[in-house]
C-alpha cells in the first residue's frame, strides 16, 4: 500500500526536479555563504536604507542571466568557449584569470561560511575547514556530484525560514516599500564597500558562467527561449525577494538594537523572534548548507569553464593523467581556499563580505565581454540585444565602475 | 615550423616597398589530396579599409616580419573565394576539433602549415599547452621548449560545430570504434554531437548511438527533426528503441511508436510490458537465428549476407519451425565442421535449465552467465519461444554502470 503510493508519487518528484531550471538553482546557490551574510550586514549596519540598491539590482540580475541563457542557446557554448571562439587566446585568458579570481574569492566565503557555522558551537575551524574541504574533495571525486547537489540544494531552501520570519518580526513594510523607491548613498568607503558587495554578492561573474553551461549541457534550443525567459526572470525575483526578507528581518531586529554583526552568532539573532533560541542552530544549519552547496559547485564550474575554453580534457570520468588540468584546478580551487580561511585570527565576516567586493569590482570585466558577444550579429544573429536590455546592462556596469572608482578615491582621501 | 599565429596582422609589402595592409586570414580548399591547400589570403587594405584578397602565386616571401610581394600591390591577382573555402583563422584557429587519433575533444591552439609540391598547405593542428603560450606571445624566448609539441595531422582532425558543413566527414571518423566514437560526442555539446551524428550514414549514426548513455541519447535525440529521428531508429535494433523510449514521457512514445515498421513496431511493444531490471528489459533480438535444417555452408552464406547489420556475431541459435529453441552453434565450430553437415549434427544442444524467462531478475541472470560460462543467454517464452537474448556486455553494462 505506501509502496505503492511511492511509485505514483515519485514520477511527480521527478518532475519536480526537472522543471527546476538554471534560473531557480542560481537563484538558491545565489543565497551563499556570502549572500547571507552580506544582506545580514547590509539590513543590520543599514537598516533599510540599502534596499533601493536591491530593487534596482533585481532587474539587472534578470538581464544579464537572460543574456547568458540566451548567448547559450545560440552559441550553444559555454561562455569561455565562445570568448576564446571570438576574442582569441590572449582576451580569453585574461577573462578566465578574473573569474578565477572572483570564484577562489568566493570560495574562500563558502569555507569561510562553513567555519562560521560551526563556531557557533564552539568548534574550532582548524577541525571543520579541513574536514570539510576534505568531504567536498572525496564526494567531487568519488561520490555523485548530481545527488549531493539535490540534496543540499533542498537544505539550503531553509531561507524561507526568512521569509516567514521577516512576517514574523512585524517590520513596517509600507516604510519597506518606500525604501525600495528611495535612492539614499553615503560617500564613505564602509558604506560603498558594502554597496559593491551587495551587487556583487546578487550578479556574479560565475553566475554569468554558470547559466550559459547550464543550457548548453541541456541540450537545450532557440525553441525553449520564451520558457528559460520566464525561468530565469522568475528566478531573479526569488533571489532578490529571499534577499530582501534577509534585509528586513537584520533591520527590524540587529538595526533596531544598534548590534554590529562581528560573527554569525550576531547575525544569528535576526532569527530569534521566529525561533527563539533555537534560533542559533536553525542560522548555523542553515549557512552551513548553502556554504557547502556553493563550495561543491564552484571548484568544478571553476575548472569546467576554463578547460573549455583551453580545450583541455574535463570531467570525472577523465584519468589523472589525461585530466591533470582539470584535476589541478580543482584540487587548488578547494585548497587555496581552505588555506585562506585558516589564517590565525582572520576575521570570517571580513573574508565573506571582502569576497563578494571582489565579484562585484570584477563583474564589469566579465559583463563587457557579454555585452561585446551578445550584441555581436555575427554570433547572435537575430537574437541580439534589445535597446531597452543594453541600457539596464550598460547602466549596472557603469554603476559599479563608478561605485568602485568613488570608493579609491574615498578610501585615498581618507573620507569615513 | 610554420605556424598561422606567426602571420597574423603582419604587414603585406609589394614589390615597390610599399605597405599594402595587413593579413588577416589565410584561405584553403580541399583537393583530392588530403591537405588543404592554400589559395591565397585575405588582407585589410590600408587605403580602402576593406578586406582584398591575393592568390597565393603573387607572394614571394611569408615570415613573421611580414609578407612579401612578387609585384606591386596594382599587379598582384586577387582570387575568388568559394563558400565552402576554410578561412585558417575564422573556422579553424581557437575552435573545438575532434583528434581522431586520441579520441578526444580539443581546442585549436594554432593551425600547422608546411610546404609540398611548391605549395603552401594546412598539414596540422597544434593542441600543445606550447601552442597555448605562443599565442599568449610569453614563448619569445623559447624558454619553455621543454614543453613537447603536440600535434595532429590534418588527415586525423574532424570539425564540429558550424565548420562541420565545410569540411567533409573525415573518413578516419569513420574508422572509429563506435564506443570510441561515442565517447567523444558525450564530451561536445549535444547539438554539436547531435549534427555530428546526423552527418553520418544512418547504419553507422545507429551504431554509435547504441554506445551512447541514456541521457546522452535523450539530449541529442532531441536535436533530430523527425525523419531524422525516423531514420535513426529504423537502423537501431528493437532492444535499443525500447531503452530509449522508456526515457519518454507516454504521448511521446506513442508518437514514435507510430512511425516504426509493423515487424519492429510490435517486438517493441512487447519489450516494453517487461520491466527495465529483468532478463526481458535486458535482452536483445540481435542475434543470429537460423532453422535446425541448414547446412553448415548455408549458413556460414547467410552470416555473410546479413553481418553488416551486427554489432558482432559469435554464435548463431538454431530453432525449429516453431521457433522453439534448440541449440547453438559457435563460429569455431562452423570454421571446423565439414561443409555438408547438417547444423543439427555439430549444434550444442541447449536444456531448458540453461535458458531464462524474462522475467527473471538480473542477479539470477547473472548467477547463470558466471555458473555456465556463458557469453549470452537465451530467453524464452511460457511455451519454449525463442524471444531474444541477453549479451553479456550488456549485463555488464548494467552491472557497471559508470564505465
Amino acid at each position: 500500500m505506501f509502496k505503492e503510493r511511492i511509485k505514483r508519487l515519485a514520477p511527480r518528484l521527478l518532475f519536480f526536479f526537472s522543471v527546476i531550471g538554471p534560473g531557480i538553482i542560481a537563484a538558491n546557490a545565489d543565497n551563499d555563504a556570502g549572500g547571507i551574510s552580506t544582506y545580514s550586514i547590509v539590513g543590520a549596519h543599514y537598516g533599510l536604507k540599502m534596499l533601493w540598491v536591491l530593487f534596482l539590482v533585481t532587474f539587472s540580475l534578470a538581464i544579464t542571466q537572460e543574456m547568458g541563457m540566451r548567448i547559450g542557446l545560440v552559441t550553444r557554448q559555454g561562455l569561455g568557449g565562445v570568448i576564446r571562439e571570438h576574442f582569441g587566446v590572449r582576451w580569453v585568458a585574461f577573462a578566465m584569470f578574473t573569474m578565477l579570481i572572483a570564484n577562489l574569492g568566493t570560495i574562500t566565503a563558502e569555507f569561510s561560511g562553513v567555519a562560521a557555522s560551526f563556531e557557533i558551537f564552539g568548534i574550532t575551524k582548524y577541525l571543520t575547514v579541513p574536514l570539510a574541504a576534505f568531504v567536498v574533495w572525496m564526494i567531487l571525486y568519488k561520490g555523485s556530484f548530481k545527488n549531493t547537489q539535490k540534496i543540499f540544494l533542498i537544505f539550503s531552501a531553509f531561507y524561507i525560514v526568512y521569509i516567514i520570519n521577516g512576517f514574523v518580526v512585524k517590520p513596517d513594510f509600507a516604510e519597506a516599500t518606500k525604501a525600495l523607491f528611495t535612492p539614499y548613498i553615503e560617500w564613505t568607503p564602509t558604506f560603498l564597500i558594502t554597496m559593491i558587495a551587495l551587487i556583487g554578492t546578487t550578479i556574479t561573474p560565475w553566475g554569468q558562467f554558470f547559466i550559459q553551461s547550464y543550457v548548453v549541457d541541456k541540450g537545450l534550443d532557440v525553441k525553449h527561449y520564451k520558457a528559460e525567459k520566464a525561468e530565469v526572470y522568475f528566478g531573479a525575483f526569488l533571489t532578490d525577494i529571499v534577499s530582501f526578507f534577509i534585509i528586513i528581518s537584520t533591520a527590524a531586529t540587529l538595526y533596531k538594537h544598534g548590534i554590529n554583526i562581528h560573527d554569525a552568532k550576531d547575525a544569528a539573532l535576526a532569527l530569534r523572534p521566529l525561533a527563539g533560541d533555537f534560533a542559533q542552530y536553525l542560522f548555523a544549519f542553515g549557512l552551513f548548507s548553502a556554504s557547502m552547496l556553493g563550495a561543491f559547485i564552484l571548484p568544478v564550474a571553476t575548472a569546467y569553464a576554463i578547460c573549455e575554453a583551453f580545450g583541455w580534457e574535463y570531467g570525472f570520468n577523465t584519468t589523472w593523467k589525461n585530466g591533470k588540468y582539470f584535476y589541478s584546478i580543482i584540487l587548488l580551487s578547494i585548497a587555496l581556499p581552505a588555506l585562506v580561511v585558516l589564517i590565525p585570527k582572520v576575521s570570517l565576516i571580513t573574508i565573506m563580505i571582502l569576497s563578494q567586493d571582489v565579484n562585484g569590482i570584477l563583474l564589469p570585466i566579465i559583463l563587457i565581454f557579454v555585452m561585446k558577444i551578445i550584441n555581436n550579429k555575427e554570433i547572435m544573429g537575430e537574437h541580439t540585444n534589445k535597446p531597452i536590455g543594453n541600457v539596464i546592462a550598460w547602466l549596472t556596469i557603469i554603476g559599479i565602475i563608478g561605485a568602485t572608482a568613488i570608493l579609491v578615491v574615498t578610501s585615498l582621501l581618507g573620507i569615513g | 615550423m610554420l605556424f598561422l599565429s606567426q602571420f597574423l596582422n603582419v604587414p603585406i609589402v609589394d614589390s615597390a616597398d610599399a605597405v599594402a595592409g595587413r593579413l588577416v586570414d589565410f584561405v584553403a580548399r580541399t583537393g583530392p589530396d588530403n591537405y588543404p591547400h592554400i589559395l591565397g589570403i585575405v588582407y585589410k587594405d590600408y587605403l580602402t579599409k576593406t578586406e582584398k584578397t591575393l592568390g597565393y602565386e603573387s607572394i614571394e616571401n611569408l615570415s613573421g616580419d611580414g609578407i612579401t610581394l612578387k609585384t606591386t600591390i596594382l599587379k598582384a591577382k586577387n582570387f575568388e573565394i568559394l563558400s565552402h573555402d576554410l578561412w585558417l583563422k575564422k573556422h579553424i584557429l581557437d575552435k573545438q576539433i575532434v583528434d581522431l587519433e586520441g579520441t578526444r575533444v580539443v581546442r585549436v591552439n594554432d593551425v600547422r602549415l608546411g610546404i609540398s609540391d611548391n605549395r603552401l598547405h594546412v598539414i596540422g593542428i597544434d593542441i600543445s599547452t606550447r601552442g597555448l603560450l605562443r599565442r599568449l606571445g610569453v614563448d619569445k624566448f623559447r624558454i619553455f621548449s621543454f614543453l613537447q609539441p603536440l600535434f595532429i595531422e590534418w588527415d586525423k582532425v574532424q570539425m564540429v560545430g558550424k565548420s562541420l558543413k565545410l569540411t567533409k566527414v573525415s573518413r578516419e571518423l569513420i574508422k572509429l570504434h563506435p564506443a570510441d566514437l561515442a565517447n567523444v560526442l558525450e564530451s561536445l555539446s549535444p547539438r554539436h554531437s547531435g549534427s555530428l551524428i546526423k552527418s553520418l550514414h544512418p547504419a553507422m549514426a545507429a551504431k554509435v548511438f547504441q554506445e551512447l548513455k541514456s541521457e546522452h541519447k535523450r539530449d541529442i535525440f532531441k536535436t533530430f527533426d523527425p525523419q531524422q529521428l525516423e531514420s535513426i531508429l529504423a537502423h537501431l535494433p528493437a532492444d535499443e528503441v525500447v531503452d530509449y523510449l522508456r526515457l519518454l514521457a507516454r504521448d511521446e512514445r506513442q508518437k514514435i511508436l507510430g512511425s516504426l515498421g509493423e515487424n519492429k513496431k510490435k517486438t517493441v511493444e512487447e519489450f516494453l510490458h517487461y520491466a527495465e531490471n529483468t532478463a526481458g528489459g535486458l535482452m536483445t533480438t540481435e542475434f543470429l537465428k537460423i532453422n535446425h535444417t541448414w547446412t553448415v555452408a548455408e549458413t556460414i552464406q547467410y552470416i555473410r549476407k546479413v553481418s553488416g547489420s551486427f554489432r558482432s556475431i559469435l554464435f548463431v541459435y538454431v530453432v525449429n519451425e516453431k521457433n522453439h529453441l534448440l541449440g547453438v552453434v559457435s563460429l569455431r565450430t562452423l570454421i571446423i565442421s565439414n561443409q555438408s553437415d547438417h547444423i543439427e549434427k555439430v549444434m550444442k544442444r541447449i536444456k531448458l535449465h540453461q535458458t531464462v524467462h524474462p522475467e527473471t531478475g538480473l542477479k539470477d541472470v547473472a548467477t547463470m552467465m558466471t555458473r555456465y560460462n556463458l557469453m549470452s543467454l537465451a530467453v524464452l517464452d511460457q511455451s519454449h519461444r525463442l524471444l531474444g537474448a541477453v549479451m553479456v556486455d550488456d549485463l555488464l553494462g548494467k552491472l557497471m554502470p559508470k564505465a
